[in-house]
């Protein structure tokens, strides 16, 4: 992984490149790069998977199939339930929705996984910190004041 | 080739080459994806920063999960400045239907051109030297080490000005939750100039704290229907993509260029902003 012109320094097996001495929250650096690959590509795969449906011939709006005609028709308020129902009839743009939501709840995912690595290492300041901020994105996740 | 066929691919290419730049130079991308879905593609702004607000989250995740195993993020101040960031963004996501949209593009453009001037002068500061921590920083343990793949070495590090630091990030969640961006700029800028972090560090830190500010003020737009799947499937995909090879790039690259990519970058988007605010949507 190391440049060739690189000097030949703090270590020798490449190895420590990924375990640099002095960082002391190595553990949860790694939980949460799972949690965040993860997010992404459920998310990802959910989004291409109503994507490439939409373009097989499935785009909503019936036979107004004009850029803008599909964006009139899909601007409108949305629901949980509306999602729920769309998914299971199997429709596109529904799909596209959900994973939207789970690209939304990556990060949300993310700070839920600190409190409780935080917790792990007794470090209690940073778990009502973490919690702080828990509670700010359940709020917006909510459309808080939309 | 149908109409929206044309128009979902040519949004996915210009999506990608978005997420590349902005995943290297530690912008969410949406600073560069608003101008483009306006002025490129003549969408409506709402949708616009819909769709980007969305974006913005896969950019900053996506980086983000690279940049953790690298050991570039500072998790620690990461989780302290998000509670100024998001609580910013849902401010800012509150407020904004009350003012008028050319102000704020006005002020924003003003505020990334003015933070130009530290930016180039700067520029061949590879490590900060000379920085002692703050009361806060030494308080909750935020300095930190980070290893430089380019040099082969552990580099320890000092963080400084956290008060003003997390002021600058409050202030960088309401312009997130405003204008759909990940702020990402207004983040390097309060991390590299004012915390005196190493440039890599900013970045990846940066990143990584994107996603939340976005996340916190993407819920409201995604129930009021400003996600449109024909837009932000596309355009999260193309971001999705261009960020990930990006963010394999940004370990492998010297500081300077990651600074100088940057400051090119934010020249071209403060230009871009204050010329949307004086001419009007």
């Amino acid at each position: 992984m190391r440049l060739p012109d690189a000097p030949p320094v703090v270590e020798s097996a490449g190895s420590a490149a990924q375990r640099p001495p002095g960082v002391p929250d190595h553990p949860m650096h790694r939980w949460i790069g799972l949690v965040l690959r993860g997010g992404v590509t459920v998310a990802g795969a959910l989004v291409l998977l109503g994507l490439t449906m939409a373009l097989g011939g499935q785009w909503p709006g019936g036979e107004v199939q004009t850029v803008a005609g599909l964006i009139a028709a899909e601007r409108h308020v949305i629901s949980p339930a509306a999602i729920a129902a769309g998914v299971a009839e199997g429709r596109p743009t529904a799909i596209v929705r959900l994973g939207v939501l789970a690209l939304i709840l990556t990060p949300i995912s993310r700070v839920a996984m600190t409190v409780v690595l935080f917790a792990a290492q007794r470090d209690w300041f940073f778990v009502a910190i973490a919690l702080v901020v828990l509670t700010v994105l359940g709020l917006g996740l909510l459309g808080f004041g939309a | 080739m149908q109409e929206i066929d044309v128009f979902v691919a040519a949004l996915f290419a210009a999506s990608l080459a978005a997420g590349l730049l902005g995943s290297i130079a530690g912008l969410g991308g949406g600073v560069l994806l608003v101008p483009l879905l306006t002025v490129g593609f003549g969408l409506p702004i709402r949708l616009a920063i819909g769709a980007s607000i969305v974006s913005v989250i896969a950019t900053s995740s996506a980086a983000g999960a690279a940049y953790v195993t690298d050991h570039l993020t500072n998790v620690r101040l990461a989780m302290l400045l998000e509670v100024a960031t998001s609580v910013g963004a849902v401010t800012g996501a509150l407020i904004a239907p009350w003012l008028p949209t050319r102000l704020l593009f006005i002020v924003f453009g003003l505020l990334l051109a003015g933070s130009l001037v530290p930016t180039v002068a700067r520029l061949g500061e590879e490590d900060p030297r000379d920085v002692a921590p703050d009361r806060l920083a030494r308080r909750w343990r935020l300095s930190s080490a980070y290893p430089d793949r380019a040099r082969g070495r552990v580099i320890p590090y000092a963080v400084t000005g956290v008060p003003l630091g997390f002021g600058l990030m409050y202030v960088a969640g309401v312009a997130s939750g405003l204008l759909g961006i990940g702020s990402g700029a207004l983040k390097v800028l309060a991390l590299d100039t004012v915390m005196r972090l190493p440039i890599k560090v900013s970045s990846a830190t940066s990143n990584f704290m994107i996603g939340v500010t976005a996340a916190a003020s993407a819920g409201i737009y995604f129930w009021r229907g400003d996600v449109v799947p024909v837009i932000a499937a596309p355009v999260a995909l193309g971001i999705l993509i261009g960020a990930t090879v990006g963010s394999r790039l940004l370990t492998r690259v010297h500081g300077q260029v990651v600074r100088r990519v940057f400051t090119v970058a934010l020249a071209v988007v403060a230009v871009e902003m204050l010329l949307r605010g004086i001419r009007g949507p």
